[in-house]
Formats: C-alpha cells, structure tokens, sequence
C-alpha cells in the first residue's frame, strides 16, 4: 500500500488536494484531506468502516474535485462548509435501488446467544428501507446489492454495520452496551438521545428490577438513582413509602393528623406511559392506604427515567418542582407471538424482634427495681400479678410480639403475549401478585392487566391504544394505623405474665370471621397517542387519557370486639377520575447540511380530575350476620357524600438546538392555570433553558484516546406544586349535623387557616451544572451534577392574630427553603472486554442539604409538634425542615452534690416548671436559660425553655452500589443502599422506659412489658454509696417523681441513623439455548433472589431504615421483612 | 392534487380539534367548591343569616363546653367543687391548689386561651355588618327578622365580650370585620372601661330590636337588659345596674318558679329563666353530651359510676359555711354520691337519658344552660340597692330568694347585709358558673380564701392567665395578665 501526501496549495475555498490511494478506506483518505486542508470532518453517519474502499489518485485537484471523487458509489455522501466537511447518508429513494435488490436473511442474537427480538435491521443510507427481527430474531429483507451494507440496532445494545458482499445469510451477535447513550429519553414531550440531552436525568432499564420481589417498581429504585432518596418507613405490603428527590420541600403542618406518613415529604410528579399522576392528588382519595401506584406491574417497566433538574422538570410546569418521573411501559414486538411466562415464589421472613425480657426473668427484673427502690412501705404491698408466682393466671410467659409476627409467602405469575404485522403490534400481559405480610391478617395481592397496542393508520400516521387495570387488595390487620400495626401499642405491651383466652387467640390470631376489613383499589386507565405527519417536519399528535381509580374500603366490626358493645358497619368508596387531553404540535428540521439540527414543540394540554366520595357509616347493626351498613337506628347512622374537581389548562413550548450534534440549547416554557388558585392568579410560568457542550467532540480533544466522551451541561429554571387543597383559594364553611335548638348552623371554618383569594402557584427554581465523562473506552463513566432549589413562597400556614377568630392563615408565605447538593453516579467496567467474567460495578451517591433560607417576620422561628408531642420541631433559618429542638441529656446526677444550687435561692436544681426538686439519679439536663429549672418550655412567654436545636432526620447522603458478575451463563447481581448522616430517636425504647413508672400505680408497672435491663448500668442508691460511682443510666425506680423524664424531649434518646444494608442478590441462570431448544422453547432462565438481607448500622433500633420521615422510631411500624425467592422463567 | 386535499384536511381538522378542546377547557378552569358553602357566596339571604346566627350560638355552646370551661372558671375557680382523681389536672384551680392558673396541663388550650371566643366574636361582626346588605324581601321575616337576627348578633357579641372581660381581663377588641387578611394591624389589650362602653352600646341597640316574643334560647329584649345590668354591675355603676334590674323585673312576663318546680329551670323554657343554651337531647340533632354536666353526677343518675372519681362533688367545705340553716332547696340541689364516702354532688343537671337501651354506657345529659335568670337578677338588684344605700328595699329582694328557697327571712342591715346576698348568691346559683364572677365583682375573694392577698387583688390575680406561648406568636402587642408574669 502507497500514501504519499503533500501539503495542498493555498487559497480558502479553493483549497488545493494532492492524494495518491489504492484501495484504502475512505476514512483514511478523509483524514488525509483534512490534514492537508485544516478542515474539520464531521460524521452524520454513524459508522463509515464499511464504506467501499478507494483508489484515488489527484494532483492539485480542488477540493471539491476530490471529495466528490472520493463518493462515487459509496452510501455516503458529503457537504462542505467554510471550515468542515460533513459526511453522511446518502439519502436515495427507495424506488431507485428496487431495480438492484437482492434478498438477504439472517438472525440476531443477545450476547448469551439468545434470539433478539424486534432488533431493527436498515439498509446503510437507505431511507425506509428497515425490518424488524421476529420472535426468533429472524429477519428477511432486500438491499441495494452486494455493495450495501446493513446495520443492526436494538436498544440497550451497541449498533452492527455489516457490509452485505456475497453472504445471503447472517448471523448476528450483538453486544450489550453499558452506557445505553444512544437511548432516548423523553423530556416533556420531546424526544432527545441520551447523549444530547442537556438535562440531568437517570435512566433504569425494565431489565434491572425485574422479578424483583416488591409490589411496587418506586421501592426497587432504592440505591439505583443518584439524588433518590427511598426511606422504607414500612415495610406494609401495598403501603407507599417516601420518594424524594435532591431533597424535601414539604413541610407538614400536622403531623399527627397525617394519615400517610409519605405525605410528609414532597412526592415527585409520575408521567406513566404519557398519563401525568399527581400521587399527593390521589392520596388525597384515599380510603384504603393502599399505594396507588402499586397497580403497575414491575415486569411491564420497560423504562423509568427520574428527571431531576429544571430543564426537564419545568416542561411539567406546575408540577415538576420535585422532580418528575417517566415511565415507559414495554410495547409489542413484531413477528409471530412470543409467550413469556415468568413465576417466582419465596418466603417472607419476620426480622429479629425487640429484645425483651419474660415469664421468670421478667418477674426477677421487676421484683428487683420494686426491691432496690422501694421502701419498706412499698415492699409490703407488691401486686399479686408479681407476687403470686403459682397463680395460672400470672405464671404465663407470654411472648406478645410472638403472637402478632409470622412468616408468609410471596408469589408472582406473570404471563404476556407479543406479536406483531405490518398494521399492528401488540402486548398484552397478565399479573398476579400475592404477598403475605410478615404481621398477622396482612397482606397485598394484586391482579392486574395490560394491552399495548399501536397501529399504523397509513404511512404517515400511527396510533396507539395502552389500555391497563388492576385490582388491589390489602390486608390491614388488626393495628390502628401507621405507627401501630398490632392491635395493642409496641410501646405498651402488657407483662409476659398475662394469660390469653382462647377468643384472644382467635382475634390475634385474624381468625376472627366475623370482622371484615375490604380494602380494595381498582385502576383502569386508556391512553392513546395518534402521531399524523402533516408535511415536511411538521408533525401532530393528539394524546388523550381516562383514568379512574376506585378505591373502597367496607368494614365491619361485631359488638363482642367494641368496649361498650356496639358493633359498626362503614362503607368508603373513592372514586378519582381524570382526564387529559393534549395537542402536540412538533418540527424538526436541519439546517445547512445537517450542521444545524432543530426541533420545536408546542403543546396545548388540559387536565381534569374529579373527585367522588360515598361514605356510609352504621352503629348498632341489628345482628352479627349483617357485614353491611344496613338496618341501624336513625340516630346511628351517617352518611355523606362528596365532590371536588380539579382542571388546569397548559401552553408550552419546548426548542432543542444543536449545532453539529456538539453544541447543543435546549429551552422550554410553560404556562399553566390551574382552577386551584385565585381568579386572578391562576396562571404561572416556567420557563427552563439549559446548555451542553460535547467537548470531546473537539478537534483538540479528539485524540485524547482515553477520553471516550465528555460533555459538560447547565440548567436553571422554574417549575412549581400546586396545592393539594382543590379549592385552596376559598374560606369555605362548615355546616355540620350538629344544630342549635333545632335550627341548622353555619359558620367559617375557623379550625383551618384563613386563606386568601390571591394564592398562586409557589415557584422553585433550580440551577444545575453537570458533567459526563465517560472513560477508557466507556470502562469507567462518572455522570457529576450539583444542583441549587430553591422553593420560594410556598403555600403554608402561618400564626395569625386570634382576634379575627382564625389562628392560621394560610398563604404563599414569603419564605424560602434550600436543596443544595450533588448527584454522583460511577459506573466501571472492571475487567477487559475480552474477559469471560464480566463485573460491572455502579456507585450512585447522593448528597442533600436541607435547610430554611428564610421566614416571614424577620425570619422568626416557629415550632411544631411532632408524632405523638415526643419533641419539638423547631423551624429557623439554617436549620432543616423537621429538625429537632430537645432538652440535652448530659449524664446521671450520681450524688445529690453534683446537682446545681440556685445561688440567689439557695434552692436545688427544679424539673418541670419547679415541681421536682432534683435528686440523686435524676438525669442531667442542661440548664439552658439559667432560671435553675430545667423544662422543655415557659409559661411566662419565652418558648423554647431549655431547648436547643439538635438532631437533623433528613439523611444528608443516600446512594447505592451495585455489583454484577456475569460468567456465561451465570450472573450475580448484589445491590447495597446506604444512608449516611441522619439523626433518629428511638421513641420505642423511650416509652418503654417509661413503663417502669407507675402512671396508674404500681399496678401498671406489674402490668407493663419492660427492656431488657441486664445490660443496662442504672443508677441505684446502693451503687451511689460508691462516691465515684459514675451511672450509666437514670434511676429506674418505680416509685419515683415522674416528670416524664424518659420521653424522648432530651436527647437521652437520639442516636445515628446510618446504615449500610445489603439490600438485593440475585443468582441467575440461563440455560443453554440448545438444550431448551429440543423442548420447542426460547428460552428458560432460573433465578434467585434474597431481599433485604443485612444491615450494618450504629444504633439500637432493629432497622435504622425502619424510622419515620421525621425520623422517630416507634417500634409500632411494619417491619421490612427479608425476603427469599426463586423463580423460572420461560420464553416460547 | 388529492394528496393536497388530504393535507389541508388533516391541518383543518388538527385546528379543529385544538380549538374545541381550548374552548371547553377555558371554561373549566374557573371551579368554585361544590361540596360547602364559602364566604363569597354565602350572605345572600335571611336563611343563611339565621343559621350564621345559630351558628354563633352553637360556638358559644361549644366553648363553654370545651374541657367543661364554663364550670372552671365559674364553679371550680371559686373553689365550690371537690374534684374526683380523675381531674388531677384540675387540681391547682382550687384551693387547695392555691388557685394556681397558670398550671393547667392539657388544659392550657381552654383555660389560658381565648380563640375561641373570638371565632364568635367576627361570626357576630359577620352578621351585623353583611345583613344591612341584603334586601329585606331577602328575610322571610321581612324587616322585621333582620332586624331581630341582627340584634341577636349584638347581644352575643356583648355577651362574649363581657365574658371575656370577665374571665381573663382586658381584651384585644376589634370592633367590626376586618377587611385586609394581609394587613391586620398588631391590636394591644383595650382597657375595661372601653370594652365595657363597646357592650354597653351593643346591648342599648340589642334591647330596642329585640322583643320578648323569642324562645329563651335566643336572645331577646330581656336578656339585653338583664346583661346591662350585669355590666354595669361590674362597672360599678350601680344606679343603673339597678335601673336595668328593675326593667327585668317589673315591665318582663318572667317569674319565678315555685320550689316544688324549682327543677324546671334546668329542664328548660322555664318561667324564670331570661336566656339559656340548648342542649336538650332528640333523636336527630345531637345537641346534648355526655360530658358536661355528667362531672356533677354520680349513680344512679350515671349508671355504674359508683364512688366519686369521675365526678366533681361539692366541696364539703361550703356545706358547714353557707348551708348550715335548714333549707327546702338544698334538698333539690344536693344528693349523696353514690360510694362517696358522705359527699354530695349536684343534682341541677339531671335529666339524664339512657337513648338506646341497649347500651348502657351511651346517654346524655338533658338539661339547658341557663345563662341568665330571674333569681339571678333579684340578687342583682339586692346587691345594688345595698349599694345605692336602699337597705331594706336590699332586703325585700334578699328575702324573696330566701322565701323560695325556704329560708328564713333575713333581717341584719350592714355589711353583713352584703355578704350575705353573696352568700345567697354561692347558694342559689352553685353550677351555673356565674360565682366566680360574683366572688370577684362583689370583693369576696381576700375574705374568703387566704390566697388572695392584697397584691394579687391588686394585680388582678384572678383572672385568668394567657397562654403566650401561642398567643404572643399571633400578636407581638398581646401582654400577660401582670400577677401571672411572676407567679
């Protein structure tokens, strides 16, 4: 082979070529061109390896002479610029080359050999010369001629260019691809590859979390998206948990009215399949608490991209301030069906429980506080429970968590269908899912359905038709709520002494027929999208969408479970109706020889939920056998019923902007009007504009081999949350059945806040600034983003003066909160391309700081209440939202000496407003204010008493890392989650302290589970005889002053919440397809997976993941329980 | 051609669509609540005034019942009722707690704050500003019910105020509706004379719309008086507390019941009552409780509340003060408690119904409230003609108590004179939770309970304190009663 270069002559656009070729590769004499001329080369074509190879031989020739010399029947071709040459497809008709054809077939297959299906196979620069590979990843098609080349794409996996010569038969192995770039992602309602988008956003493929043992796909995101942070308060079957994202922006002004602890913490927005579902919306009608998006099915998810920045979350306006997440359900393939059946089956295993003490050790334990403490009066009047060892009745050792907790099942059955022909795909599938909870008479089972269809009306308009439902049904137990799942408090079980008749047993046990608790939730939902291409770029689509969500639950309890014997009958049916409708109206367009790409939206979109309620509600039923709300006397009986609707009516406009594919703008605007605010203030907007720059696309970073990609990105923008409140602008009043002497009564609503007709959207705004580097050859991507929001002006209650009959008043308060952090996300590839073992490994770290920016009144702080009054939340400037303010526990007072004396008294140390005077083995509690009393608040005006700000629950960094290992046929994938730098309370072991005094008598302390306390280092009087005697502990004495000294408004109680806990590992296997093949399958893949497998953490609750949004640890909540299973599946 | 024709189709149909979903859409997004009425809609009508007006006399109903309030600072406060282990919170209000207001756990948003009385207050501003604006033909009465529904508003607006006063001292007074929620101005205490002047000319308007033909649960023209008489009482003013008793009893078709139907003041709509409260119990309308007045009963009236735990029963003490002489009412008022080891409890609020018999621990308590009654009145008049230096008249209005109640005539004249109205007024009007007041108005409170020092009478010490801790945060300007910033 022969190259002989020489500088080209002078002149601008007449820039002078001298080559001499023979049969060299076409990129070789491009670059030879390009050296000679200083012009840039810019591929449209994705791969021109496979171009035919040229024997050029030119002297001075211009430049265009050349290049033109250079295309002659190649399936490119070229452009010229001042400065670039621009190479790509060359665009012939279908027409001109049917005269050629020649047939080819072939097949394509994954990396384990397995049939790729619906992989696209097009013709090299032939435009709509395209098939798809059917069930058996067979395709026919006819080319050019022996020239052509095809190339072979499937998503998830890198692209083939295969020159066609005179093979007729291809077999094709693909390879997958780790970085996914070339993916789309849908921001809004443009489509943008992966690599141009200039937003931050993370994508999980359906792959990752399918057969994954949970009811819902938001849990199995836990430790896969950087800046999610995923706290399982509950481990409830069919129960949602926390999902924020790059930090919290709500603040919960009642937390003991909350009905769903989830609600506590802002919410992302859920645009499902093009549906946008507002979860705080549908909370909001809910009767059941069951999650209600847990009717999806996981092993439908193709894809779930978490949006998280401004430039993809303004483009939902109203709605996207915390974030937006997409869901993209799988679509049918093309071919002759394929039937996938997929089962797995496993154990749910109850945790380790609270360590306590029964039977014999519980009695040694009490008898030795009531001896060591009491005094000798005391000693003679022990209650018998304690004394009275023989007695049947109180010699039991009754575990009482025993009777609640057991092991279940868990068990999924998945069948779908997928075929396609040249008018239509479709996929249909069927769920089952069955969960048994780990507490008794719980549980969650779902059944559920979807089609997707998509039509091809004509060539230039296409049709789809996603149609779901599912039913949901939940098993609620016999607890009271959230923080009590057992019907008797965690806190406050009785002593292990007592002994349980055979009805208890029954009860406990959920064998109790007569009791009914339905909780059923049904969801049904219709989109459809037709796409019309009107004429050159310019495109339509009508989307619209009917959903409807019928959540009911019916109740009934018999007389002989009610303390005054009344037995009651409820009915509760929600239905939550939307509809939507939106107007697309798109243009695409390149400019200058595709140096210039444009593509611009407009949307005109409107949104309508209605909200109905029938509530019926009967004391005293007649019988036992009527379960129903059904012959009652009048006076027992209520009904109501109820109606809210909801509208918004959207405009936006979306521009992305690229110049040769390295330069790229994207900007968005949006207005909404939403019938939730003002008259006058209803419409907002939010406008976005973010950049890129692919700087390894650069000519001087071009030759930087180890630097595959890098591309830096900003954003800022605004985007907003409306109220959950449907007709937050309005004083409405109440009219309650109550009367006054007969006379039906009115009056405002002075228990909520006044609110104002002016109230509009709060706005957040965010700035990001990101970066993605992808390295050597791909084997280590870093994606960087750190972010700024900041929520101005949020919709909340505010003291207001009492002299206008409210007290609140609730307003966009000019205030402001701060979310500053980074996303981290690594992935590497550990081992060579070549290896057979493959070990990939993914870290995903997020780093929140949350804090109040400002408050109105000169920023003056105000406190509320948390869970259960434990402690104050004090809200102040540069402090989170929900941090605490507690009295700080310093130790054990072990001589009377060491408490503080007034020195203007003379009088010790006090508690509680002066009415303890300190004692040995009281705790010590600084004296804050100095006033020589140490108590949580004043009454003399003062608020804060001796508090002081101390823990934070809000983590400040979650994350995940994830390790897969794939061997032939084998893989094994680990996933650990972790959360770092948060504070919890372990409430639980608080009240249980508090058992040990006598709030009704030494009675109740006989009567009362307690700690374990054999390792605890308490302080007694005859230890303090050592005067260097240091406690460990307060005194435990049953008898002594309480002042509530062990509820957790010290920091006696607080510890880290930090944990690292191995949430997933799944075994997979997937047998030889030869061996499967004799059976007439596709495929059979086994697995096993374990859930929720071990934690490592600090402090002493049984799971620090296990602590609500405020960080409290009850003890009452549902357990995470683990979670073993196996499961087949099947292709054919 | 035709491939044109299809084209312009299509666009024309997209706009189509795109302009009839915009059009409808429009519409939609002006919603108005469907599912309660609301400010801007609701002062349309005499209909909806009237149930505003029912609705301020429900609040008031609600507030003296909220944590039995009403009986805290009228009875309780006055030291009249021992308290069973169930109300250990309560025990640092009486004496033997040194009436120590300030400590009321679980009971601060009741006793130390006063909200909720001004949720009635702007419900009555509501009335009496918005009504004027609403056309006659509006009122099914005519004029005729506006102007009545309006006076009504005045009187409880007075009557609240003067409650108020009475309970915590000074209070904020706002006088009409306020206009600018974004804008109220900060408000400090108003002193007592203005506040008073403010109730006065509420209650002056409220007499002359109002008659005498309303049930005794609203307010009518003898209610206003009797109120006036009361304030000017407290101001006193005692000429015109007098004048204003006298116009209740001469010009009223009141009168007072006989001892043998003495019970019948409770029961409701009596002769001698001027104003009360429903809370008579029927089936639909759940306007009587269990809880209020059942804190006086025991069994067999409370069936299977044996022993006084859950009871207030009178504080023994009284028994030997003022109920030494034999009487006929004492037998009315006053029963054993059942297990209660000697004690006595109430027996005013008796009317107790077991509704479902098959539930014996669900019932409520029938009775009224009486808010303000003819006996009431008579002492009144007693007191300030004793005042205004007409002794023996002093003694005719004494005596006519004390007839009924079978007593003796009274006969002394001095100061003794006065304590003993006060006396006649601890015994005649125990549990209507007005003593209290009288304590206080009539100087009694040094003399009787050694708690009362001169300084905390000077510094007023037997009002109520406010909650700060709340209330400071909703106006900068609000100051604490003064004996309760060092006690």
């Amino acid at each position: 082979m022969l190259a002989f270069l020489q500088a080209g002559a002078s002149g601008y656009a007449q820039k002078k070529v001298t080559l001499s070729e023979n049969n060299v590769s076409l990129k070789k004499v491009l670059k030879a061109i390009t050296k000679q001329t200083n012009y840039d080369l810019v591929f449209i074509a994705t791969d021109i390896s496979n171009a035919k190879p040229i024997t050029i031989k030119v002297h001075d020739a211009t430049l265009d002479d050349a290049l033109r010399l250079c295309f002659v029947n190649q399936p490119f071709e070229y452009s010229l610029d001042t400065k670039t040459i621009i190479v790509s497809e060359k665009k012939v008709t279908l027409l001109d080359e049917v005269l050629k054809a020649i047939s080819i077939s072939g097949r394509v297959l994954d990396e384990t050999g397995q049939p790729l299906i619906a992989a696209s196979v097009r013709e090299l620069g032939v435009t709509g010369n395209a098939v798809q590979t059917n069930s058996k990843g067979e395709f026919n098609m006819s080319v050019a001629g022996a020239e052509s080349s095809i190339v072979v794409s499937f998503i998830g996996y890198n692209s083939q260019t295969i020159k066609v010569g005179s093979e007729k038969s291809f077999t094709i192995k693909m390879q997958p691809n780790e970085t996914i770039l070339k993916d789309a992602v849908i921001i809004g309602y443009q489509k943008q590859s992966l690599r141009k988008t200039t937003s931050a956003v993370q994508m999980i493929t359906g792959k990752q979390i399918e057969n994954l043992p949970a009811p819902s796909f938001e849990s199995l995101l836990q430790g896969r998206v950087a800046g999610v942070n995923i706290q399982n308060f509950t481990g409830e079957p069919g129960a949602r948990n926390t999902f924020t994202i790059r930090g919290n922006t709500t603040i919960s002004t009642d937390l003991n009215s909350e009905i769903d602890l989830a609600n506590t913490l802002s919410s992302p927005l859920y645009i499902i399949d093009g549906i946008p579902i507002s979860i705080t919306d549908l909370a909001g009608s809910n009767a059941t608490g069951s999650n209600a998006i847990a009717g999806i099915n996981v092993n439908d998810i193709e894809s779930i991209v978490v949006q998280k920045d401004a430039a993809a979350t303004a483009v939902w306006g109203s709605r996207g301030a915390n974030g937006v997440i997409v869901i993209k359900t799988k679509k049918g393939l093309s071919g002759s069906p394929i039937v996938r059946l997929s089962y797995y089956t496993g154990v749910t295993q109850r945790p380790e429980l609270q360590r306590t003490v029964a039977g014999a050790e519980e009695r040694r334990q009490k008898m030795g506080l009531i001896n060591e403490y009491g005094t000798f009066a005391q000693l003679a009047n022990i209650p018998q429970m304690l004394t009275d060892s023989l007695n049947p009745s109180y010699n039991n050792a009754t575990d009482w968590q025993d009777l609640f907790y057991k092991s279940g099942r868990v068990s999924n059955y998945d069948v779908n269908i997928s075929a396609g022909t040249d008018i239509m795909n479709y996929r249909l599938s069927v769920n089952y899912y069955d969960e048994d909870g780990i507490v008794r008479n719980t549980g969650f089972n779902r059944y559920s359905m979807r089609g997707n269809f998509d039509f091809k009306l004509s060539p230039k308009a296409t049709s789809n038709l996603v149609v779901s439902a599912s039913r949901m049904n939940r098993k609620r137990g016999l607890g009271r709520g959230i923080d009590q799942i057992v019907p008797i408090s965690a806190s406050s079980m009785p002593a292990s002494f007592v002994k349980l008749a055979d009805a208890d047993y029954d009860f406990y046990y959920g064998q109790y027929d007569k009791l009914r608790d339905d909780n059923q939730t049904d969801q049904i939902s219709f989109y459809s999208q037709t796409d019309v291409d009107l004429f050159k770029g310019f495109r339509y689509s009508l989307q619209g969408s009917v959903s409807a969500l019928l959540d009911n639950r019916d109740r009934f309890q018999p007389k002989e479970l009610d303390a005054n014997g009344v037995s009651f009958a409820e009915s509760d049916h929600n239905i939550n109706s939307s509809y939507y409708l939106a107007n697309v109206l798109s243009y695409n367009k390149s400019f200058d020889e595709g140096k210039h790409n444009l593509n611009l939206v407009g949307i005109q979109s409107f949104d309508f939920t209605n909200v109905k309620r029938t509530y019926a509600y009967g004391s005293n039923i007649p019988t036992d056998d009527i379960h129903v709300v059904q012959g009652s006397p009048q006076r027992d009986v209520f009904g109501s019923s109820n109606l809210k609707k909801s509208a918004m009516l959207s405009f936006t406009g979306q521009l992305s902007y690229d110049y040769l594919g390295r330069y790229l703008l994207s900007a968005s605007y949006r207005t909404d009007a939403s019938s939730r605010f003002g008259k006058d203030t209803k419409w907002g907007s939010f406008p976005a504009v973010s950049v890129g720059w692919i700087a390894s696309d650069e000519t001087f970073l071009k030759d930087v081999k180890w630097l595959s990609q890098l591309k830096l990105r900003g954003s800022y923008g605004l985007s907003g949350t409306q109220p959950t409140d449907f007709y937050a602008p309005f004083n409405v009043w109440d009219t309650p059945q109550t009367t006054y002497d007969g006379s039906s009564v009115a009056m405002p609503s002075f228990k909520k806040p006044l609110t104002l007709p002016n109230l509009t959207w709060n706005k957040s705004s965010q700035g990001n600034i990101g970066a993605d580097i992808y390295l050597f050859d791909n084997r280590l991507n870093v994606t960087v983003d750190f972010y700024r929001k900041e929520t101005k002006n949020p919709i909340f209650e505010f003291d207001f003066p009492f002299y206008t009959g409210y007290t609140k008043l609730s307003y966009n308060v000019p205030m402001n909160i701060l979310n500053e952090g980074m996303d981290l996300s690594i992935q590497t590839r550990n081992l060579g391309k070549e290896s057979p073992l493959q070990w990939t490994t993914n870290l995903n770290l997020g780093y929140n700081k949350n804090r109040i920016g400002s408050l109105p009144f000169g920023n003056r702080s105000f406190s509320m209440s948390s869970r259960d009054f434990n402690q104050n939340l004090l809200f102040t400037v540069g402090s989170p939202i929900y941090g605490w303010s507690q009295m700080l526990y310093q130790g054990v007072y072990n001589q009377l000496t060491d408490i503080p004396v007034n020195p203007i008294t003379g009088k010790v140390l006090t508690y509680f407003k002066g009415n303890y005077a300190g004692k040995a083995g009281f705790p010590n509690w600084k004296d804050v204010n100095g006033d020589y009393d140490v108590w949580s608040d004043e009454d003399k005006g003062a608020q804060d008493g001796d508090l002081v700000p101390t823990g934070d629950p809000n983590p400040r960094f979650t994350g995940g890392i994830y390790n897969e290992f794939t061997w032939k046929r084998f893989s094994l994938g680990v996933l650990g989650i972790f959360t770092f730098k948060r504070d919890i309370i372990n409430t639980f072991l608080s009240n249980e302290y508090a058992n040990v005094f006598n709030f009704g008598g030494i009675a109740n302390f006989a009567n009362s589970r307690l700690p374990d306390l054999s390792k605890v280092d308490y302080w007694t009087p005859t230890k303090a005889l050592d005067p260097n005697y240091k406690a460990a502990f307060p005194s435990l004495s049953p008898y002594s002053d309480n002042f509530y000294q062990f509820l957790p408004f010290s920091t006696m109680w607080n510890e880290k919440g930090d944990y690292f806990k191995i949430k997933t590992i799944t075994v997979g296997y997937q047998l030889d397809p030869k061996l499967v093949g004799r059976l007439g399958l596709k495929g059979v893949r086994v697995y096993g997976i374990m859930d929720n497998i071990m934690t490592f953490q600090s402090s002493n609750v049984p799971d620090a993941e296990l602590v609500t949004p405020q960080g409290e640890y009850s003890g009452g909540s549902y357990p995470l329980p683990k979670k073993v299973t196996l499961g087949l599946e099947v292709t054919f | 051609m035709m491939r044109k024709y299809i084209k312009q189709t299509w666009i024309i149909g997209v706009f189509a669509v795109m302009a009839a979903t915009l059009l409808s859409c429009k519409k939609q997004i002006n919603l108005a609540p469907e599912n309660a009425t609301y400010d801007e809609v609701f002062w349309v009508d005499g209909s909806n005034v009237d149930k505003a007006l029912s609705g301020s006399y429900s609040m008031l109903r609600d507030a003296f019942r909220a944590d039995n309030s009403y009986f805290i600072f009228g009875d309780i406060a006055a030291n009249n009722f021992a308290l069973g282990s169930d109300f250990w919170n309560y025990t640092s209000f009486i004496e033997s707690g040194h009436f120590n207001f300030n400590y009321a756990p679980y009971l601060e948003s009741s006793v130390k704050n006063w909200s909720r009385f001004y949720a009635i207050i702007t419900q009555c501003h509501q009335i009496i500003d918005k009504s004027p604006g609403i056309p006659d033909s509006k009122f099914d009465g005519g004029a005729e019910q506006k102007k009545r529904l309006i006076g009504e508003a005045k009187f409880l607006r007075a009557y609240v105020y003067f409650y108020m006063q009475r309970v915590w001292g000074d209070v904020i007074l706002t006088k009409t509706t306020f206009k600018d929620p974004q804008n109220i101005p900060p408000a400090g205490r108003a002193p007592e004379s203005e506040t008073l002047e403010f109730c006065l000319s509420d209650l002056q308007s409220a007499s002359a719309m109002l008659d005498n033909s309303a049930n005794k649960t609203h307010a009518n023209k003898m209610s206003a008086l009797a109120l006036m008489a009361h304030v000017y009482a407290w101001k006193k003013d005692y000429t015109n507390a007098e004048k204003y008793c006298d116009s209740v009893i001469q010009d009223s078709p009141l009168a007072l019941e006989t001892i043998e139907d003495y019970k019948k003041i409770w029961e409701g709509n009596s002769q001698e009552s001027i104003l009360e409260l429903n809370m008579k119990y029927d089936a639909i309308s759940n306007e009587a409780t269990a809880d209020f007045f059942s804190r006086f009963l025991t069994a067999p009236y409370i069936k299977g509340r044996d022993g006084v735990n859950s009871s207030w029963p009178i504080n023994p003490d009284l028994e030997n003060e003022i109920f030494s002489e034999p009487e006929l009412r004492k037998g009315i008022i006053m029963e054993d408690a059942a297990g209660g080891g000697g004690l006595k409890i109430l027996t005013k609020y008796t009317n107790v119904n077991y509704f479902d018999p098959n539930n014996s621990n669900s019932y409520v308590v029938s009775n009224n409230l009486v808010l303000l009654r003819l006996a009431d009145i008579y002492l009144l008049r007693a007191e300030a003609r004793y005042k205004n230096g007409k002794t023996g008249d002093a003694l005719l209005d004494l005596n006519v108590i004390r007839e009924r109640a079978g007593l003796a005539d009274y006969e002394e004249t001095g100061s003794e004179l006065f304590d003993e109205i006060a006396n006649e007024r601890r015994r005649e009007l125990i549990g209507e939770g007005c003593i209290q007041f009288d304590l206080i108005r009539m100087e009694q409170l040094p003399k009787l309970f050694s708690d009362y020092t001169i300084d905390r009478i000077a510094k007023k010490g037997y009002f109520w304190p406010l909650d700060m801790r709340t209330l400071l945060k909703q106006d900068e300007l609000l100051t604490q009663n003064e004996w309760w910033n060092n006690n």
